[in-house]
């Protein structure tokens, strides 16, 4: 889909506007040299630290935090439940966001199924806890998603119809099952040769049958979202750069 | 090249490079050859769903997906079942009459299609398949990258799950995985001091109702040990030869070859050298036909989509020694890209 490559850019892209942004790929494997490479500026967070920070704030002890995650206890729980290290990271990143009201954060997610286990890791672990201190914290959490403008999702598809199928698919699980956190998304087709076409001012009679074939089935979905173009060279770190130039309409 | 019967096939790669349509093709193409198939979807995202049809209530269940569907033999089949974890979690219930303790509330919540135990409860669903001995292939169609590297680390999990830490804490609270109370001896008396600790924090942070609900929540999970440590035999298996066909998935489309080579790099440990790369969504044939003309843009379009698929193959050919072609499909039906991918399948030299 190109989904770590559009988090690049748009990251590059609100940087430009003089945003506080920082980049943050939510325990995924970060792409170090491309990320060196065009300066993004990030924000990383280990898990087992970020659970040992929390639990040492509940429990007022950065010592007694250290000696539980080192217990075999809760080593094998947080591997068996990865969605508990899904919420902690994720309360972690708002944390950051409430003490810093200028930040903002470009989230990289996880793909498409996971990013669900991501946005529902709250909610569920709240029907777990049902109340206390952890709770509270959730609470806060889903306060913070659902807040006005703090929280906007962008669903990254290719221009075809299997897809954009799946694509709206989570978009529809995103908006109705996740009612708590009320996110706001849109649809962002990206690689499209259709709309490299009509940039280049390219005559559609002038292309060969396989790329008027391709054109011919991303018209209808270049019509209704907004689209990203093809691009016509290899270098990475130009590619994103030249994406973070056409970020505007995601704003 | 020859692409030997293997009692499990692995489709593996990053997302959107086309790792589910490419399994179903294979599953189709075994079927044509008259084999007996089973083809799953680990990958919550269940795109299998969107291309077989398959109605979102019917997960776990296992579905007999007949060739006319692709207008091709009616008489031959292949079966199909999207991942449940909760469908496996039942499955265990039923057979170690734990209904009751299934029923926790945490139990059912991390159950959900997206509670997160998706990997885990796989391999447990695949070992269960697999021991019913009914298929000539299982087909895995795995979540898209790092998630794949955890569904390949689930067995040390459940083996570091199921090893002496809780235990210690069922024996101080005197609970017993066969069932009724436990007396507590003199040992128990010693590591319990270290228990209680940490069960008190544990109470300070999350609250003593959360704590005792956990507790029996893994000491159900415990009851069901065996049928997980059995799970640990597939993984054993995997690193076999003679057991399993690994295809790696990568797109021309897009520039996955960094992280095609991260996944070969971190499945390593885990699969045998005998493995597959598929070079998905190939353009060489359509591009060599292609005359561009004088059109600057096109001159350039042409030149580095073909820099794109060559970089491709060059990486292929250096890293692995068994590469796949496949090339890109133009059609609006997913069910026309599984057929002509399959068709694909079955003339790769043999």
């Amino acid at each position: 889909m190109g989904k770590t490559t559009l988090a690049m850019a748009f990251t590059k892209y609100l940087q430009k506007k003089g945003v506080n942004v920082k980049y943050n790929c939510f325990h995924q494997n970060p792409e170090k040299e491309l990320q060196a490479a065009i300066a993004l500026p990030t924000i990383e967070i280990d898990i087992d630290k970020s659970a040992e920070i929390y639990i040492g704030r509940k429990l007022n002890s950065t010592t007694v935090a250290s000696w539980i995650m080192k217990t075999h206890f809760f080593k094998s729980l947080f591997q068996m439940i990865p969605g508990l290290g899904h919420m902690i990271l994720f309360g972690h990143l708002i944390d950051e966001l409430e003490k810093d009201p200028s930040l903002v954060v470009v989230l990289d997610s996880p793909a498409s199924g996971h990013a669900l286990t991501m946005f529902e890791s709250t909610s569920n672990f709240k029907t777990i806890f049902k109340s206390g201190l952890v709770v509270k914290d959730i609470d806060r959490m889903q306060n913070f998603l659902s807040g006005e403008n703090n929280l906007k999702t962008h669903v990254v598809t290719l221009a075809t119809e299997l897809s954009l199928s799946e694509a709206l698919d989570l978009k529809n699980e995103l908006d109705n099952n996740l009612p708590d956190t009320q996110a706001h998304t849109d649809l962002l087709v990206n690689d499209s040769f259709k709309k490299f076409f009509e940039l280049k001012k390219v005559d559609e009679k002038e292309l060969p049958p396989f790329l008027a074939q391709k054109i011919e089935l991303e018209k209808n979905i270049v019509a209704q979202y907004y689209t990203l173009p093809h691009i016509d060279h290899d270098d990475m770190p130009k590619i994103v750069m030249d994406l973070s130039a056409m970020m505007e309409g995601l704003v | 090249m020859i692409l030997p019967d293997k009692k499990v096939e692995l489709f593996c790669g990053t997302g959107g490079v086309g790792k589910t349509t490419i399994a179903t093709a294979r599953a189709l193409a075994l079927a044509l050859q008259g084999k007996k198939v089973l083809l799953i979807t680990i990958d919550p995202a269940k795109r299998l769903k969107q291309i077989l049809k398959i109605e979102d209530n019917d997960d776990g269940k296992i579905f007999k997906i007949g060739l006319d569907l692709f207008g091709l033999d009616k008489d031959k089949n292949f079966d199909a079942m999207l991942m449940s974890p909760r469908a496996t979690l039942q499955r265990m219930a039923v057979e170690k009459e734990l209904h009751a303790e299934f029923e926790s509330t945490i139990i059912k919540t991390l159950s959900r299609p997206y509670g997160g135990m998706n990997e885990i409860m796989s391999i447990i669903e695949v070992q269960v398949q697999l021991e019913k001995n009914i298929y000539d292939t299982i087909i895995l169609d795995t979540p898209p990258g790092k998630h794949f590297i955890d569904f390949l680390e689930s067995s040390e999990k459940i083996k570091n799950f199921f090893d002496k830490s809780f235990l210690e804490i069922f024996d101080y609270l005197g609970k017993s995985i066969s069932g009724g109370g436990k007396t507590r001896n003199f040992i128990t008396m010693i590591v319990s001091t270290g228990v209680k600790k940490l069960l008190s924090y544990l109470e300070a942070v999350t609250g003593a109702d959360f704590v005792r609900e956990f507790i029996d929540a893994v000491l159900a999970l415990y009851k069901c040990r065996d049928s997980f440590l059995k799970a640990l035999q597939f993984q054993q298996d995997l690193k076999k030869e003679s057991y399993s066909n690994w295809f790696l998935v990568t797109s021309v489309e897009q520039q996955k070859m960094s992280e095609a080579q991260n996944l070969k790099t971190q499945a390593a440990h885990f699969m045998h050298k005998d493995h597959f790369l598929v070079m998905n969504k190939c353009l060489g044939t359509f591009l060599n036909e292609w005359e561009p003309g004088n059109n600057d843009v096109l001159v350039h379009l042409k030149r580095s989509m073909t820099k794109r698929e060559q970089d491709l193959q060059d990486f292929a050919s250096k890293n692995f020694s068994n590469v796949l072609k496949f090339h890109e499909i133009n059609h609006p039906s997913p069910l026309e890209h599984v057929k002509a991918l399959a068709q694909m399948f079955l003339v790769q030299p043999q």
